[in-house]
């Protein structure tokens, strides 16, 4: 829709006008003196004194910057003053289209956010948006969109509106920042809530609309704005239902409920991350935090696996999930259970390909609750402390004194060191050329605790470097160099060291293990795998985490697997055999072809079995071989086996292995030729 | 004086007096200036000669040394920490009157062109006349005058220190602390990476330096505490945290290489800011962002060069990266929760705070030393570990009554 058809005909209230003129003035007084300097300070209480006229009685105050003109709350206003057009220049250089203000502004935060707003340069909302989180502003918030969002805003109204006279709550509805309370409501307006939120199938069409709208009329509008602006729709509709009908609201839940269940999970991850769980509108839930508390278990932890691997442990989006999952489940314990169980799932269902982020997602847990202990423990030390320097304990004050001497021997300066790198390494966004010197000088200190026999702390400055590298850019040049720090041999002395104190085998006992292993695939497969090789029991927890470890690196273990499967004892290989199934690499057919021979009944039929699952083309001949070929084996077992080669030619699928059961069903001899038609589905 | 090294420069008795020439010549011209200018235009050929003569003295000075700083106090001129008794009689009826308004100190720096002190002029004159608000009004304006710092001198009466002691002390130690600036300021420019083995061979042997002066007594811990001079220069501001954190590390009884190597990052805290064009930094507006985000990003920045460099110790790349870092976890690099801080770095957050908050800032003048502790005292148990400002505070304490 045009600009136009938006058609300002209202002129600027007075006082928003003064406001606007005030807040034009606080910027150029804000380029051209320092924060301190009377003029910028007078300027500033100025815009504060003028906040507060034109908020009048409301908790906050709103405004959107249109193309010509300005949104306030409900309704277009046409600009005609030199500040204003200014203001509004300002706001479109910068990609900012909407500007909220709450009633508790401080000064101070007032100073912080115009002499940011005068410092940006055009293009720069964003570093604006991420510098009020930086100067602690938490009364101002900004919508970072090209002022086109409008447009397609109104767009979505008048879909919505469907040429009823009610575009001004929808338009309230989509834009108003959730968080600030409930909207007031008029009962026509109150009227098309209920009409809306009461019928799943125009819910739907209005999500629909407003999707589509925006997708097509905002300029470079990215899905996760999409999400934040539909998630923010929901929110306020939710919480303008809040105080007027419970019963309608609960109806409305259930639709919200059937409606997030029925889109496309990548959206459905963007609405749902759009807030962060503890804003004010959330005291009560608010709709996305109830979707969150009923969903499915299995389907929240899949929500957070889904959103890991898309968007990167730093996106907003899965850093509100991950909150949100916490605050449904009141802490980790639960989470990291089921993450554990699905996780195991996953690898016995073959679902190699994210077995990775599950490992990922429960070093993020496992990390989580250790800063949320290490935070309450240094609150109570700080507390301590301050009480016993308050009565002058003398002894308090010289163990202190001792203490903080003790954070500057050689050791202690490693660990402060390694822990500075690895903060470093998670802040870095770009890349940066330092990084590569940053992981040598890192390199040195893991090789320095090594060597003095600290297996549990080089463990954890190594889960600490596996967590930071996964959000790097330049991930395999990094990796890379990882890599390097440890020989195979240091490896498995670590790793070994490391088994023997875990008891359990829990996520919080095993992360450093985890985390070696992912940084060290090609260099701890083959520890693992003997490691395997020694539990007779399967259903054991280690032989489940093996299992899983084991499967989640396999890309890297094709050559030890093989070369296991060549030497091993047979009654290794069984398992070994195993391990090829679940690791579904159709890089190991051929190791496996090699045994096709084996003098092993069992064996045989089980390698047969999985040449099948993993559908190798090379696989193809041999199996053919061992239905055609008459001098290889006679009797009841070699029916059998042959039957499951017929099987796993099925299962391959390629047309050279069709062509060969179609070639049995045709030409083949009794039992052979009907197995093979049952498969083609020809009896 | 005794021929002395200092920072690889010789002063001898010679040298000295060609300075105090020049010093007195500098400041008859700069009031002769004056004089032309209350006398005549300021475009009068006369006026804009003296003008000029004097701007290309003070040039020819500034083009070695970064600042020149003047002392107006007492109805006495002292230049550079040189006493120059034979001027107050010439300047008999001007001293006064600066006195009244309050412009005790008048720093040059480097880059001041002819406008700048015609602006100066401009503004100085009526008040030379109306004394009053002169205090208020330089103050006002100073962002106009980037290169002319003016303002008091803060004296602390708690610290009994005589005004010979204060200038005997500055005489030898200030000459060293500029020159030590001047050297650091070589060392902080064109820094785009790691340091050069050359950079820190030098900025270990200026802490090696600045620690014997303390030790020696050639640098006054008294002074640097009681005496701090407002002038903003990021160089002396780094070698008085430098100085001021090997004192503190003594306090708390280290061993002497850890006192260097607190004393090395110390010096080093800030380097994150000169990973850039050293003129990135405003002085009179608002910061840009980007300017901001270079400061909320210098430690970082200050930790990966500290950490690329062979030779500089661990604690260096830990002071330069936790100095903004408070002792309940906030500040910045901001983190998710509470850290624990290297003691290095809590004295150098003491340190570079005290020191800042006695410097003067654009439009914010240097807080007295009373000031300045108070405010740290505000922020106990919150931004400073309340043990280690206990010990600063001891260290300030000791200093007042070592006479």
């Amino acid at each position: 829709m045009s600009e136009q058809k938006m058609s300002p005909s209202r002129p600027l209230p007075g006082r928003v006008q003064d406001f606007m003129a005030a807040l034009m003035q606080a910027l150029k007084a804000g380029r051209l003196y320092s924060t301190n300097h009377n003029l910028f300070k007078q300027n500033v209480k100025r815009l504060h004194d003028q906040f507060h006229e034109a908020r009048e009685d409301g908790d906050f105050f709103f405004v959107g910057f249109a193309k010509d003109s300005l949104l306030l709350e409900d309704d277009f206003f046409q600009v005609t003053d030199l500040h204003g057009r200014e203001l509004l220049n300002v706001f479109h250089s910068l990609g900012i289209s909407h500007l909220m203000i709450r009633r508790e502004v401080a000064i101070q935060e007032l100073e912080s956010f115009v002499e940011t707003l005068a410092g940006a340069k055009p293009g720069q909302g964003q570093e604006v948006l991420t510098a009020l989180h930086r100067e602690n502003i938490k009364n101002i918030d900004l919508g970072i969109l090209d002022y086109s969002v409008f447009s397609g805003v109104e767009s979505a109204v008048a879909h919505l509106t469907e040429g009823r006279e009610q575009a001004s709550i929808w338009r309230r509805l989509i834009l108003r920042p959730s968080g600030v309370g409930a909207p007031d409501l008029n009962p026509e307006h109150l009227e098309e809530i209920l009409r809306l939120s009461g019928d799943l199938e125009s819910l739907k069409k209005a999500l629909a609309d407003l999707d589509k709208d925006l997708k097509s009329q905002v300029q470079g509008i990215s899905p996760a704005q999409r999400g934040q602006i539909i998630g923010n729709f929901l929110q306020n509709i939710s919480r303008a239902l809040a105080g007027i009908n419970v019963e309608r609201r609960a109806r409305f839940r259930e639709n919200v409920v059937l409606l997030l269940a029925s889109i496309r999970p990548d959206v459905r991850i963007r609405i749902l991350g759009s807030a962060p769980p503890d804003r004010g509108d959330e005291k009560d839930g608010g709709v996305i935090q109830d979707f969150i508390t009923r969903m499915q278990e299995e389907d929240l932890v899949y929500l957070l696996v889904d959103a890991l691997g898309e968007l990167g442990p730093q996106s907003p989006f899965f850093f509100n999930l991950f909150r949100r999952a916490l605050a449904r489940f009141r802490g980790t314990a639960h989470l990291l259970d089921l993450v554990r169980a699905e996780m195991n799932r996953a690898t016995q269902e073959r679902r190699r390909g994210s077995l990775n982020v599950w490992q990922h997602l429960e070093q993020l847990l496992v990390h989580h609750q250790e800063s949320e202990d290490f935070n309450a423990q240094y609150r109570k030390a700080i507390e301590d402390l301050a009480t016993s320097l308050k009565i002058h304990k003398p002894m308090v004050e010289e163990e202190e004194m001792a203490r903080l001497v003790r954070s500057l021997a050689p050791d202690s300066l490693k660990l402060f060191k390694a822990r500075m790198i690895i903060d470093i390494l998670q802040e870095t966004q770009r890349g940066d050329p330092l990084i590569l010197a940053l992981l040598q000088s890192m390199g040195e200190t893991v090789q320095h605790f090594l060597h003095q026999g600290r297996p549990r702390l080089t463990g954890n400055v190594l889960r600490q470097v596996f967590l930071s590298l996964g959000q790097l850019p330049r991930k395999d040049i990094l990796a890379e160099e990882v890599n390097a720090w440890l020989r195979t041999e240091d490896v498995h002395s670590l790793l070994k060291s490391l088994f023997e104190k875990c008891r359990t085998y829990e996520p919080r006992e095993m992360s450093a293990i985890s985390s070696i292993c992912q940084l060290y695939p090609d260099k701890a497969g083959g520890y693992l795998m003997d490691r395997y090789l020694q539990i007779e029991d399967k259903e054991d927890p280690l032989a489940e985490w093996l299992m899983t470890t084991l499967a989640s690196i396999a890309t890297y273990l094709t050559k030890v697997l093989s070369s296991r499967l060549a030497t091993a004892p047979d009654a290794a290989l069984p398992r070994l055999i195993d391990l090829a199934d679940l690791f579904v690499d159709q890089q190991m057919a051929p190791a496996l072809e090699s045994l096709l021979a084996h003098k092993d009944h069992d064996i045989r039929s089980q390698i047969v079995r999985t040449l099948g699952h993993l559908k190798s083309p090379s696989s193809v001949q041999p199996l053919a071989q061992m239905v055609l070929g008459k001098s290889w084996f006679t009797g009841k077992r070699t029916k059998s086996i042959q039957r499951e080669a017929l099987q796993a030619l099925d299962e391959i699928h390629t047309t050279e292995a069709m062509e060969v059961l179609r070639q049995i069903a045709s030409t083949g001899s009794g039992e052979l030729q009907q197995w093979s038609r049952e498969l083609l589905g020809e009896s | 004086m005794e021929p002395r090294a200092l920072g690889g420069i010789m002063m001898g008795r010679t040298e000295k007096e060609k300075f105090r020439e020049l010093f007195r010549d500098l400041c008859m011209s700069f009031f002769g200036a004056l004089r032309a200018f209350n006398l005549y235009t300021a475009d009068h050929p006369e006026t804009r000669k003296k003008i000029d003569t004097f701007a290309q003295k003070l040039d020819h000075y500034l083009s070695e040394k970064s600042t020149m700083t003047w002392l107006l106090i007492g109805g006495e001129v002292v230049i550079e920490n040189q006493p120059l008794p034979e001027l107050s009689r010439v300047l008999g009826k001007v001293l006064p009157i600066l006195e009244q308004i309050k412009l005790e100190r008048l720093t040059f720096r480097q880059g001041l062109r002819s406008e700048e002190l015609i602006a100066f002029f401009q503004l100085l004159l009526p008040l030379l006349k109306e004394p009053g608000d002169g205090e208020m009004i330089l103050a006002k304006n100073q962002d106009k005058l980037p290169h002319i710092l003016t303002g008091r001198l803060p004296l602390e009466p708690q610290a009994q220190v005589s005004y010979d002691d204060f200038v005997s002390s500055l005489e030898r130690a200030s000459q060293a602390v500029l020159t030590y600036s001047t050297q650091l300021k070589e060392l902080f420019s064109d820094v785009k990476g790691p340091l050069s083995s050359r950079k820190v061979l030098a900025a270990k042997d200026l802490t090696q330096a600045v620690h014997r002066m303390l030790r020696e007594g050639d640098l006054s811990v008294k002074v640097l505490l009681y005496r701090r001079s407002p002038d903003a220069d990021p160089y002396i501001h780094a070698l008085n945290v430098s100085a001021l954190s090997m004192a503190m590390a003594e306090e708390v009884s280290l061993q002497d290489s850890l006192v260097h190597e607190i004393g090395l990052g110390a010096l080093l805290h800030d380097i994150g800011l000169y990973h850039a064009p050293s003129d990135l930094f405003s002085t009179t507006a608002a910061m840009t962002l980007d300017e901001k985000k270079r400061y909320w990003e210098h430690p970082v920045r200050g930790a990966e060069i500290l950490i690329a460099s062979a030779g500089i110790p661990d604690v260096a790349p830990i002071i330069a990266y936790e100095h903004h870092i408070t002792y309940n976890g906030k500040g910045f690099p901001a983190k998710q929760g509470a850290r624990e801080l290297n003691l290095g770095s809590m004295i150098t957050g003491i340190t570079d705070c005290y020191d800042n908050l006695r410097r003067n800032h654009p439009e914010k003048s240097a807080l007295s030393l009373s000031e300045a502790l108070n405010h740290m005292e505000k922020n106990i148990g919150e931004t400073f570990h309340p043990l280690l400002l206990k010990k600063f505070r001891s260290l300030v304490k000791a200093q007042a009554s070592n006479q």
